[in-house]
């Protein structure tokens, strides 16, 4: 066997009183594709931040074999948040990434190289695009793009297709198999277990900072997998289904409703105590449809009603005050108050029903906020730890938290409220919503993520294009009946 | 499309066409209803006041594409009449004090950027600094035997016809600051960086080096600014860059370069220039009171916010330039 194109030998690093990374040992082969599973804040971005040089390790040594020949670089990494320049074109981003000698830029040069390397990659997204105009998906493949165009001595992939669809995940597949046959090393950070098993070799398994294990991933399945990264048996991680009662008058209803360049004629029920998932692919206007329910946007047309009564919701704020709860994708930047406290981020909503007096009270706070804290397994230091430092399954708790004390509550929509949530944790909020609507809470669940509707649901309203194109029954819904909708396919009886 | 300006400045470029027409309707208007406008005198007159304000404005514009701002340009444009009307004292005579002023911009820009990219907030460091050197240009402004080299100014403020050498030397700073801006590695991390700072760090580009040379630029181009101002005056002011700082901020943000960075050309910072001048130039040829000039540019500086605000749908996503930047149908997987 040739000489390993990356070796860790017990790396630590800590941060303050925390020990984030502890005793890492591994090392990777050229053309090995390594996978590194581990809950959120198990201490992956830790160790990918000091393997791309962002960190240095407080003990221990990490080598990266000498770059030669065609692999002009060592380390390439594809962050979950992307490092393009939204103002820039996809060409002068994929320029100003070239270790250039000359000083001036070849704009035809530029260019085409930039065509080349999307030619290589397989997607064809005009390189002349200014960034900022792409979707989220496409910003993605060109940020892979970017990070492959020099191939790399180990190219990490953190959370490479939290927004790529099935076709663009298969082009990023391949395009990691063509590096890892030339010889590039490759570690791969995924929540999704199935891609892991598709294109990985190794596995590398972090719990807590620590390494639980390093081994070959045929060794596994997906269940004990699983097992190994949250340290428990999660074969139930969705509650069982009560069977909701969906006939009762919907707590709330839409009606051709539409949203110019969004969705048009969207008819919709949501009963009373039954989780209703509204699928589809990312963008197809699901997001949206959850946005006008909780007063984020106005609909251009049609009529939204609340126990039959047509109502206007012109604000978020006329929303929650007839009971509509609303968890935004963005959790950072729309949900939460990221220096304030746990305890305060929780009250948010319910802060004049706890205090009525309209002055706080540190006692009842507590009272309450600990008690959803305890029910939530929310991991903090104390109930005023500002909210920043959680991590980010921890933040979500916080904010379904926040709905779970606000007992006006009649309507939670829930826009993609796992996305880059840890399995263990996903499971405490899966029970939790399921909690809520047996509680008589109308859920309304808008997500991407496949097994989570299929898991969660009573019934599965699947949008296409800005259109529904069928509802499903939880019996019914199956994952290829679902897919079949979400791409446009007519409703097979 | 232009196959040799990278496609983001031609975009820019092309987005500032209204404000081009703009420019040009108001020459044409002024032009066809004044007849003192058309003057050689008052064409001489309007492009030797717009020399200093482009120039000036080019480093502001360029510090402003960085995400910054430069406060100090005034202060820096007298300090470097003051340090011309040196000449008599310092060995060299008029050519050196020329170049030391231009070397004192650059060392006061430098400092700017020294203190920004220690993370000292620009408008404050700008401020500060600004308040610093027109103390000091005042104290040397009294230096005896100081006087200004009027046959060396006087040469400086040559005219070609009804054009001054400086107008047409600010035609070419900007020409060759918009492609550096557009085309050299430097320029093109300075967008970059304008634009997302924190992205730039992390891609592990020279930020400090890059705020030095933006600083660095701005200053010098102050001091130019600065010496382009005595060509008309003949003397050595500390003051004199008084509305430099407003002058050249509203120029740049009227020229429609974004004042969170990064986005904008520089190229437009000539018509924006031009309407400024020539709305000026109007109101003291037909005798109106001058003190509506300065109502004028707060005016036009509203409105212009006003326009491209409504223009671009909203503040809150800035990068969107225009919404057909990738026709619907090139992109996506194949």
């Amino acid at each position: 066997m040739s000489e390993a194109a990356v070796t860790c030998s017990r790396v630590s690093k800590s941060f303050g009183a925390t020990r984030a990374v502890s005793n890492i040992t591994f090392s990777i082969a050229p053309g090995e594709v390594l996978a590194l599973v581990g809950e959120n804040g198990a201490g992956k971005s830790t160790l990918i931040n000091m393997l791309s040089g962002g960190f240095e390790p407080d003990e221990g040594t990490i080598v990266i074999a000498r770059t030669e020949g065609e692999r002009a670089r060592r380390v390439a990494m594809v962050h979950q948040e992307l490092s393009l320049f939204s103002n820039l074109t996809v060409a002068e981003n994929l320029e100003l990434d070239r270790e250039g000698r000359q000083r001036m830029i070849s704009e035809p040069s530029s260019r085409e190289r930039a065509e080349r390397v999307m030619r290589d990659l397989g997607v064809s997204i005009d390189v002349d695009a200014t960034v900022g105009d792409l979707s989220v998906g496409q910003r993605q493949l060109v940020e892979v793009a970017k990070a492959i165009a020099i191939p790399p001595t180990l190219l990490i992939l953190d959370e490479p297709t939290s927004s790529l669809e099935g076709p663009q995940v298969e082009l990023l597949f391949a395009a990691i198999r063509r590096l890892s046959s030339a010889g590039s090393a490759v570690i791969f950070v995924s929540h999704r277990m199935q891609e892991l098993f598709d294109v990985c070799d190794q596995v590398l398994v972090m719990r807590d900072g620590q390494q639980i294990e390093f081994n070959d991933l045929a060794q596994h399945s997906r269940q004990s997998l699983v097992e190994s990264m949250v340290g428990r048996e999660t074969s139930v991680i969705y509650s069982d289904r009560p069977g909701a009662d969906l006939t009762p008058a919907p707590v709330i209803s839409m009606e051709a409703v539409g949203l110019e360049g969004k969705f048009s004629d969207i008819s919709l029920n949501f009963p009373a105590g039954a989780v209703t998932a509204i699928a589809g692919l990312d963008g197809h206007g699901q997001s949206e449809v959850a946005e006008v329910i909780a007063g984020a946007r106005r609909p251009s047309t049609g009529v939204v009603r609340i126990d039959g009564q047509d109502v206007k919701l012109p604000s978020p704020h006329s929303a929650v005050q007839r009971g509509i709860g609303y968890i935004a994708p963005n959790r950072r930047l729309d949900g939460l108050l990221l220096d304030k406290s746990v305890a305060a981020n929780m009250t948010l909503a319910a802060a004049p029903r706890i205090f009525r007096s309209g002055l706080l009270s540190h006692r009842r706070e507590r009272g309450v906020v600990s008690q959803v804290i305890e029910r939530l397994a929310v991991k903090c230091s104390s109930l005023l730890q500002p909210i920043i430092e959680l991590s980010g399954g921890n933040q979500q708790k916080v904010l379904i938290g926040r709905w779970m004390i606000y007992d006006k509550l009649r309507v939670l929509v829930l826009n993609d409220p796992t996305r880059g949530v840890d399995v263990g944790s996903r499971a405490q909020i899966y029970t939790v919503i399921r909690e809520m609507a047996s509680r008589g809470v109308a859920v309304v669940l808008v997500s991407t993520d496949l097994q989570e509707i299929l898991g969660l649901s009573d019934q599965v309203y699947v949008m296409y294009a800005g259109r529904i194109t069928g509802r499903l029954d939880s019996d019914e819904a199956t994952e290829s009946a679902v897919m079949h909708l979400a791409t446009g396919g007519e409703r097979r009886e | 499309m232009n196959n040799i300006i990278s496609t983001t400045s031609w975009r820019s470029v092309k987005n500032a066409r209204f404000l081009w027409a703009l420019a040009l309707f108001l020459l044409i208007v002024a032009t066809v209803t004044l007849p003192a406008f058309r003057s050689s005198v008052s064409v001489n007159s309007l492009l030797a006041t717009l020399a200093p304000i482009v120039i000036i404005s080019i480093g502001q514009a360029i510090t402003i594409m960085f995400g910054g701002i430069d406060l100090s340009v005034g202060a820096v444009a007298g300090l470097a009449t003051v340090m011309l009307a040196l000449s008599g004292t310092i060995p060299g005579g008029a050519a050196a004090a020329f170049a030391l002023a231009l070397f004192s911009g650059l060392v006061v820009g430098l400092i700017n950027g020294l203190g920004v990219s220690s993370g000292i907030n620009p408008l404050l460091m700008t401020f500060a600094i600004a308040g610093v050197v027109q103390g000091t240009a005042l104290l040397v402004q009294n230096t005896s035997g100081a006087a200004m080299p009027l046959g060396f100014v006087s040469i400086l403020g040559t005219s070609f016809g009804p054009v001054p050498l400086f107008a047409l030397f600010a035609v070419l700073v900007l020409v060759g600051a918009w492609l550096w801006l557009s085309q050299s590695r430097t320029g093109r991390v300075l967008q970059a960086a304008g634009y997302d700072q924190q992205i730039a760090g992390r891609l592990g580009f020279h930020v400090a080096r890059t705020t030095l040379i933006a600083y660095g630029l701005s200053g010098m181009l102050a001091a130019l600014g600065g010496l382009a101002i005595v060509t008309r005056t003949y003397a050595a002011d500390a003051l004199i860059g008084r509305s430099s700082v407003i002058d050249s901020v509203a120029t740049v943000l009227v020229a429609g370069i974004l004042i969170t960075g990064g986005v904008g050309s520089l190229l437009s910072v000539l018509p924006a220039a031009v309407i400024i001048a020539v709305v000026g130039q109007i109101i003291t040829l037909t005798g109106t009171d001058a003190n509506f000039q300065t109502i004028f540019k707060g005016v036009l500086l509203v409105a212009a916010m006003g326009v491209y605000q409504l223009a671009g749908g909203s503040l809150r996503i800035p990068w969107r330039l225009k919404k057909s930047a990738v026709p619907a149908n090139k992109v996506g997987p194949r």
